[in-house]
């Protein structure tokens, strides 16, 4: 994935090692959009990522994925981050859904909280990108 | 097939299955190929006197020989010519045999009919069929597009880009138009009831649509690939989620070049 301008903040959850970055949000072209990241686990226990809140809409974890001859989706409500394990949140896979977002300019920075079994809270930010600059 | 079975007719008749080449006869002569979208013999031209047994007093075998040499040659250099020379040279997912665009008729944007087949003709043609509630496969693919278009201004300038809701029941003309403007305003939304939607999928020949209507946000099963059709109206190739920018700056203006003859 191909993020152009990415957006270098670095969240860290110090106590467990967990770690988002390469945030972005896609301007959203109907009442739907989704947050890119990379998510890492700098531990070596495995955690649960079990919820997500963003100031702006309502989100939830959500993978798309291709289902015989078609591209289908399915909420995630659980996912287990395993010990040093990178997952990326990326078009066509795991991504953030938030809808009913409304208007939001590129640019703009967009608050999002990961809710994790162990860790509980990691907070990150995401700059707002149109979709051209998001290639799968 | 044809060719084969003149070729294994006459080796048998041939003593020895001799075959001469090239023919005596310099008036025998293959000018010109036009470019066609049929077999591989399509535009075939021969100019001069075709020598018969008569006029050159050789047997009447070998001067049907002499003709089916010159067919199977003119025959090779179509197939690697102007005849079919988009095989190999894609970066989409070439089709084992070139498609025909799907015949339907829906409404646009502007609720006036739009009949496909003729509104697209010799255009370069996408077709599209997602929902605007999509958040991460269609708007990528429509985005996409439309940065290729800002680089390939001719390109742009003879494409025709439909996105034909599966999601009628949310998705109506305003917010198909909203969710396209997005991208580009020149691409045309399509709408109908969802028989008319997925009367169009299956004339499309892509799988139709799935609505997972459980709870409000439901979700939505549909084809993710983008079909292409080149100015002649045939598709050579689709371009499903993943294709990246360079495979479609690649492909587009090869597929430009496909006119209708």
């Amino acid at each position: 994935m191909s993020l152009g301008t990415c957006f270098v903040v670095v969240a860290c959850s110090a106590s467990t090692g967990l770690q988002v970055e390469k945030a972005v949000v896609a301007v959203p072209a109907g009442a739907a959009t989704a947050a890119y990241f990379v998510l890492t686990n700098n531990g070596i226990h495995s955690d649960r990522l079990v919820g997500v809140r963003s100031e702006v809409g309502t989100a939830e974890v959500h993978r798309s994925f291709v289902d015989g001859d078609r591209m289908s989706m399915e909420p995630t409500p659980e996912l287990l981050v395993g010990g040093g394990e990178v997952i990326r949140f990326e078009p066509g896979g795991l991504h953030v859904m938030l809808l009913d977002v409304g208007t939001l300019e590129p640019g703009r920075i967009v608050t999002i909280t990961l809710e994790f079994e162990r860790a509980g809270e990691l907070q990150f930010e995401a700059r707002v990108v149109p979709y051209s600059e998001i290639e799968p | 097939m044809f060719l084969s079975s003149v070729l294994a007719e006459g080796s048998e008749d041939t003593p020895g299955g001799i075959l001469e080449y090239p023919p005596h006869d310099a008036n025998v002569a293959a000018t010109r190929i036009i470019p066609g979208n049929g077999g591989a013999t399509d535009g075939l031209q021969l100019r001069g006197t075709v020598p018969t047994d008569r006029t050159l007093g050789v047997p009447m075998l070998k001067c049907r020989l002499w003709i089916v040499q010159i067919l199977v040659a003119v025959s090779l250099a179509a197939c690697a010519g102007s005849e079919i020379p988009l095989v190999g040279q894609l970066e989409g997912v070439e089709v084992d045999e070139p498609t025909q665009k799907g015949s339907f008729t829906l409404t646009d944007t502007d609720g006036r009919a739009f009949d496909f087949v003729t509104e697209t003709e010799g255009r370069l043609t996408f077709l599209y069929f997602g929902y605007t509630n999509c958040p991460d496969i269609c708007p990528v693919h429509l985005a996409q597009l439309a940065e290729v278009f800002e680089r390939l201004p001719e390109v742009r300038r003879n494409s025709t880009v439909v996105f034909v809701t599966v999601d009628p029941a949310r998705d109506t003309p305003q917010v198909v138009r909203g969710f396209l403007n997005a991208f580009s305003s020149d691409f045309i939304g399509l709408t109908g009831s969802l028989e008319e939607v997925e009367a169009a999928q299956v004339a499309s020949s892509v799988p139709v649509a799935i609505i997972d209507s459980q709870g409000a946000d439901y979700t939505v099963s549909h084809a993710g690939q983008m079909l292409v059709y080149a100015p002649d109206g045939l598709g050579y190739s689709v371009y499903p989620f993943g294709t990246r920018q360079s495979d479609w700056m690649h492909d587009l203006p090869l597929l430009l070049e496909r006119k209708a003859p």
